[in-house]
């Protein structure tokens, strides 16, 4: 089986219609109203006199609280390692959206299962923060394979869709924590937030922003290290559209191929995959494979080609000691495997991919 | 057509369909607050979103066989490795929305979870895995056709008895949840027909006054018939594609989809070929185009999305088919010595020997008054899998390169039927 990869991904509630007959939207909306798993244990003992902020992402969930500190509670609705797009909320979350003083988002259709909920909080008038409405957006662009589950028929392509993905460029994350800032500073957009904890709430949104500069420049010159024509990243992974537009890389997405593939596999399986590795001439794939090893071998096997494949963290934190607990420890963990794989020759210490 | 008009649109109560049963709409599931699920998921770190599952990086495919005494086995096809799950009914049929197996007996379907699954997302995929187990059954009579929907997790699965004329529709939340339950159950008159979940509810297949199946009519999500009906000359064999339900009928198709607001709008696509009967067609799951053996020779294919219909000649005659729908639309076909044939953009590219012997090629199942040939064809995107019940083997068959034999499988659980999961 091999996975498809686009870079053009997350259609949003209205693009995802043209993939999805409307019978599927209904019953994907469906899921969402009718089972609601995993309530998020409400933060022990937090103050009830606190203003809620309700989060729709972790990433997000992370930076909110980085800026907010203990000014008000925050309640973060996606777990660690899940995924943006199928998470489900339980009814007493969707209560806690109700009461809330604030809810961000991550926007562009991120969170098409929420999204009813999104529109309803909207329209009672709870105040929004969208991330994406302040950040310069780039389109998708499609790199349909064909081959695996895409679907290149009509309604399939709609590139020029925005990217949602913007968490993976810190710059554009910068112009999201002092939009935050500025608007849990301000006393009329946030009920709740006291004079002192505004002003708190300046001072850490500032020093969170100088915080993430001083990583974008940090990613910056890791990757310049890397030999120009390395630039490349060959994955399945369909996240990093704003990484390679701000660091200078080319995404460049292919089938690769899985388990069952892999048992008995077939030049016709790693066509794509060697093509693309011969011609980016890169060292490294980032790659989601349940056995990396096997794809490793079986290309060396097969192909003559030999590559490391690396795992990244793409739309999730993870959970404590991964190395993507914080989003800055993702960036930076990310940022190392990136750096490390593409341009093993400049590797100081023996690779351990793990550690960030 | 000529079917019975309701008398009184608004019980929702027609001639020939009476509600026997449903459960009240909006019905939440039981665990839909079980808190229970939550701590099951997160006491498992690096779990999904999805109660008790983890999500992986790739489809976790499996196959799903049952032998002559019912015993149900899975066999990972990523590892190789084999487990016995479940002791059920020795079944007629076996039928696979790509998660669950449903086995077909006389008396009922008993429901089987793979806990394997993929969750299709449109234009990326995600990948689940949880315990398999034996879910319970649906009681009926008469071997039933079973039509699983797009999503395993959401939506229903329609369940038809042909003897009683039962028309059940599964929901697909509680089976996820571990548990059988039926979102309605209503009853037409007995013959060999379909439920295929649609929308919000389903269409199920009516007969008309000479008890022909005719006509198919949208079932909202209560158990109540809606006045949205489409022509369908013996419907026989459904399945859900992006681009909409499609039914296939004699001398064409219809095609269901819903407008903005949710109103079911049917659209008959006529085949080319007047009053042919259109054999069962099928493709790899989710995707528009299917492919079914011509009523002679070649292949007919159906494409949903443009509503076109084609066809691969070839002068041999085929019993199963499937459309890939990939980037170079390969078709596999079994033909009636058993061999499996590949098409690439319409031509021939390769051929196998005898995969199947004597008496798989004879052996059929009796659906209503219609014999149905017992061969499984399953497709991904990357194989194909065909079953010898006599032989006890699986071969996978890479239809990329040549219809190379890749691997053979002689499950320790004969497959006497199989189903692959975690498509």
């Amino acid at each position: 089986m091999s996975t498809i990869v686009r870079q053009r991904v997350h259609s949003g509630p209205r693009g995802i219609r043209g993939f999805l007959a409307a019978t599927v939207t209904a019953t994907l909306i469906a899921t969402l109203a009718g089972c609601a798993i995993q309530g998020q244990p409400e933060s022990a003992g937090a103050g009830q006199d606190l203003p809620e902020v309700v989060v729709t992402t972790n990433i997000l969930g992370d930076v909110v609280s980085q800026v907010l500190g203990d000014a008000a509670h925050v309640t973060t609705l996606m777990r660690p390692n899940a995924d943006p797009h199928s998470f489900e909320i339980s009814a007493s979350e969707a209560a806690l959206l109700d009461r809330a003083a604030l809810v961000v988002s991550n926007g562009f259709g991120l969170e098409e299962g929420l999204q009813q909920h999104l529109d309803r909080v909207r329209q009672a008038g709870t105040p929004m923060f969208v991330a994406g409405d302040h950040i310069e957006s780039i389109p998708y662009t499609s790199t349909d394979s064909g081959a695996g589950g895409t679907d290149s028929g009509a309604g399939g392509s709609g590139s020029g869709d925005p990217d949602p993905h913007f968490w993976t460029d810190p710059g554009r994350m910068v112009d999201v924590v002092e939009a935050l800032t500025t608007t849990l500073t301000d006393a009329s957009a946030v009920a709740g937030i006291n004079t002192a904890d505004r002003t708190a709430i300046a001072t850490r949104g500032e020093a969170y922003a100088g915080q993430l500069r001083e990583l974008d420049s940090e990613m910056a010159e890791r990757f310049s290290a890397i030999p120009s024509e390395r630039r490349a990243l060959i994955t399945n992974h369909h996240v990093f559209g704003y990484l390679a537009d701000r660091y200078d890389f080319r995404v460049l997405g292919t089938a690769i191929p899985g388990g069952t593939t892999l048992a008995a596999p077939s030049a016709a399986d790693l066509r794509e995959l060697v093509d693309a590795i011969t011609s980016a001439n890169v060292p490294a794939i980032f790659a989601e494979s349940s056995a990396p090893d096997r794809l490793m071998r079986v290309l060396a096997e097969e192909a003559g080609i030999d590559v490391q494949v690396i795992e990244l963290f793409t739309e999730s934190l993870s959970l404590p000691g991964a190395g993507a607990e914080t989003y800055v420890e993702m960036l930076t963990t990310n940022t190392a495997r990136i750096a490390d794989g593409l341009d093993p020759d400049a590797l100081q210490l023996p690779t351990d991919r793990s550690a960030q | 057509m000529n079917l019975l008009r309701p008398l009184a649109a608004s019980c929702g109560l027609i001639l020939t369909l009476s509600i026997v049963a449903c459960t009240p709409p909006g019905a939440q599931p039981p665990n839909a607050d079980d808190l229970n699920s939550s701590s099951a998921a997160e006491s498992k770190p690096g779990h999904g979103a999805v109660a008790g599952a983890s999500e992986e990086s790739e489809a976790q495919l499996q196959l799903l066989t049952v032998d002559t005494t019912g015993r149900v086995g899975l066999l990972d096809l990523l590892d190789s490795s084999e487990r016995e799950i479940a002791h059920i009914t020795a079944p007629a049929h076996l039928s696979s929305d790509g998660r669950y197996g449903f086995a077909a007996h006389a008396a009922g379907v008993e429901i089987v979870d793979s806990g394997v699954w993929t969750w299709d997302h449109g234009d990326h995929s995600h990948y689940y895995r949880s315990e398999p187990e034996l879910l319970g059954s649906v009681a009926g009579e008469g071997i039933a056709t079973v039509i699983g929907g797009p999503l395993s997790t959401a939506g229903g699965t329609g369940v038809f008895f042909p003897t009683s004329g039962d028309a059940v529709l599964l929901d697909n939340t509680a089976l996820a949840h571990g548990s059988v339950e039926e979102l309605f159950r209503v009853r037409v008159s007995p013959h060999s027909g379909l439920i295929a979940p649609f929308a919000d509810g389903a269409v199920v297949s009516e007969t008309d006054a000479n008890g022909h199946p005719s006509t198919l009519r949208y079932i909202s999500a209560d158990g109540s018939a809606s006045d949205h009906t489409a022509a369908c000359d013996h419907p026989h064999s459904a399945l859900h594609t992006r681009a909409g339900l499609v039914v296939i009928c004699t001398g064409g198709a219809v095609v269901g989809t819903t407008a903005s607001d949710g109103t079911p709008e049917f659209d008959f696509v006529a085949s080319p070929v007047q009053g042919a009967v259109l054999p069962t067609m099928s493709g790899r799951k989710g995707r528009p185009v299917l492919a079914g053996p011509s009523p002679d020779t070649g292949i007919t294919l159906f494409d949903s999305r443009a509503r076109t219909w084609d066809s691969i000649q070839s002068e041999f005659r085929f019993i199963a088919a499937g459309a890939v729908d990939d980037a170079e639309s390969h078709v596999v076909a079994v033909d009636t010595t058993g061999r499996v044939h590949v098409f690439r953009d319409g031509r021939a590219i390769a051929v196998t020997t005898p995969l199947l012997t004597a008496t798989d090629l004879t052996a059929s199942t009796h659906r209503g008054e219609f014999e149905v040939a017992s061969i499984a064809l399953s497709l991904d995107a990357n194989r194909a899998y065909l079953a010898s019940p006599e032989r006890a083997t699986v071969t996978e068959i890479d239809f990329a390169d040549n219809a190379r034999i890749s691997r053979e499988f002689q499950p320790k659980i004969a497959p006497a039927v199989f189903a692959e999961t975690g498509r």
